[in-house]
């Protein structure tokens, strides 16, 4: 469900307002960065990649289908620039900023949140997806759907697929039926 | 403790994301109109009738020009691996993953791109953006105190350009890699490049293809 006035709002951008495009894009900014995070695991790629897909979404207006609602439809590029973004990288790299000793927080909890980091960056970028968009963004599985341009079964299929992977990692096991 | 708590362990930072994105994606939004659906389909035909005279182009010069190595200009004299190549330390991988080569000696050694070219890179701000990895043997980012010794800059060889810059280094460390010296670069222009590392007196250098 689209928020209160963003037929509007999509119509005033499409036709080149910049202000109304702000308006659609603020809510999001946040979510679509966690996204990004979770997908990339490296918080300067992460905003870039939001950054990207702002200029791409304000060029591709255009193309909105009217009635649809943005922010799956934002979330979709977000997605699609990580995937870009994780093919254009180098490698998948760790980044040492800070010795682990730095770090606040108890070892073990560090310890499994480094393990679950770990498994996320392993996985499939489709499944990952999957799994920061539901349980990350807590959107629910049609919204996931609509972001990943597959069906609800599907988006079930890569979530389950993506938790078997990542069981030694998790604390808990958890499938969706 | 449920899969969302575990992942807002895990991810959730704080500062981020920083609360002047918004504001910075706001600004790199160019004053262009957005795109209409009758202006996308003459785009995209313009698109194809480009692609057809690019394609006969493109056939034409490589016929008139054989060039060795893919992307790059027969004017620009990439370095690529030597025969035989280099294999660095037991302890790290004897290829690097991503179809790159291993470069250098066990004093300092890096990596080369496959065809001696950067293509695709990451390009905002009038650069082009690269990391830039570098090992020595028995480098550990743990006993690595303070500031690293490693620098890189880098000329271009083939035109003018504003010279390379570099972001402060940092230690990288992945199970098929070990650990690493990483720099993030910033390539003002396409063109044929001069990198060269240095790290505790000894030198690297390497030519490399930066495709537009």
């Amino acid at each position: 469900m689209g928020m209160t006035g963003e037929p509007d709002l999509i119509s005033r951008a499409t036709a080149g307002d910049k202000v109304a495009f702000e308006a659609l894009l603020g809510p999001i900014v946040a979510p679509a960065a966690r996204l990004a995070y979770a997908m990339l695991q490296d918080r300067a790629e992460a905003e870039d990649v939001v950054q990207e897909a702002a200029v791409k979404a304000w060029r591709k207006l255009g193309s909105f289908r009217p009635g649809a609602d943005f922010k799956p439809w934002f979330l979709a590029i977000v997605a699609n620039q990580c995937r870009m973004v994780r093919r254009t990288s180098w490698w998948s790299v760790l980044r040492l900023e800070r010795t682990p000793a730095d770090r606040s927080g108890s070892e073990t909890n560090s310890v499994l949140s480094m393990d679950l980091r770990r498994a996320l960056l392993a996985l499939p970028s489709g499944q990952r997806a999957a799994i920061a968009l539901h349980f990350y963004l807590d959107l629910p599985l049609d919204e996931v759907a609509e972001v990943l341009g597959v069906s609800v079964a599907g988006v079930k299929s890569r979530i389950n697929r993506a938790l078997k992977r990542m069981r030694p990692a998790l604390a808990t096991n958890e499938v969706l039926s | 403790m449920g899969i969302r708590e575990q992942l807002h362990d895990a991810l959730d930072e704080q500062g981020f994301p920083r609360p002047t994105l918004l504001a910075e994606a706001m600004s790199r939004l160019d004053a262009r109109q957005p795109t209409s659906k009758h202006q996308w389909q003459a785009l995209v035909a313009a698109c194809l009738a480009f692609a057809v005279v690019a394609t006969f182009l493109v056939i034409r010069a490589h016929r008139e020009t054989p060039n060795p190595v893919g992307n790059a200009p027969a004017s620009c004299p990439v370095t690529l691996p030597p025969q035989p190549r280099f294999v660095p330390p037991a302890a790290y991988p004897g290829t690097p993953p991503g179809g790159e080569s291993w470069y250098g000696t066990p004093a300092l050694w890096t990596t080369l791109a496959p065809n001696g070219t950067w293509s695709d890179l990451p390009y905002a701000n009038g650069v082009y953006t690269q990391k830039s990895f570098w090992w020595r043997d028995s480098y550990d980012w743990r006993s690595e105190s303070g500031i690293l010794q490693l620098s890189v800059s880098g000329v271009r060889t083939d035109g003018p350009a504003k010279p390379l810059t570099t972001s402060t280094v940092t230690s990288a460390s992945a199970t098929d890699i070990g650990s690493a010296m990483l720099v993030g670069i910033d390539i003002p222009a396409a063109g044929c490049w001069e990198i060269t590392g240095q790290y505790k007196g000894t030198t690297l250098s390497f030519v490399v293809w930066v495709a537009a």
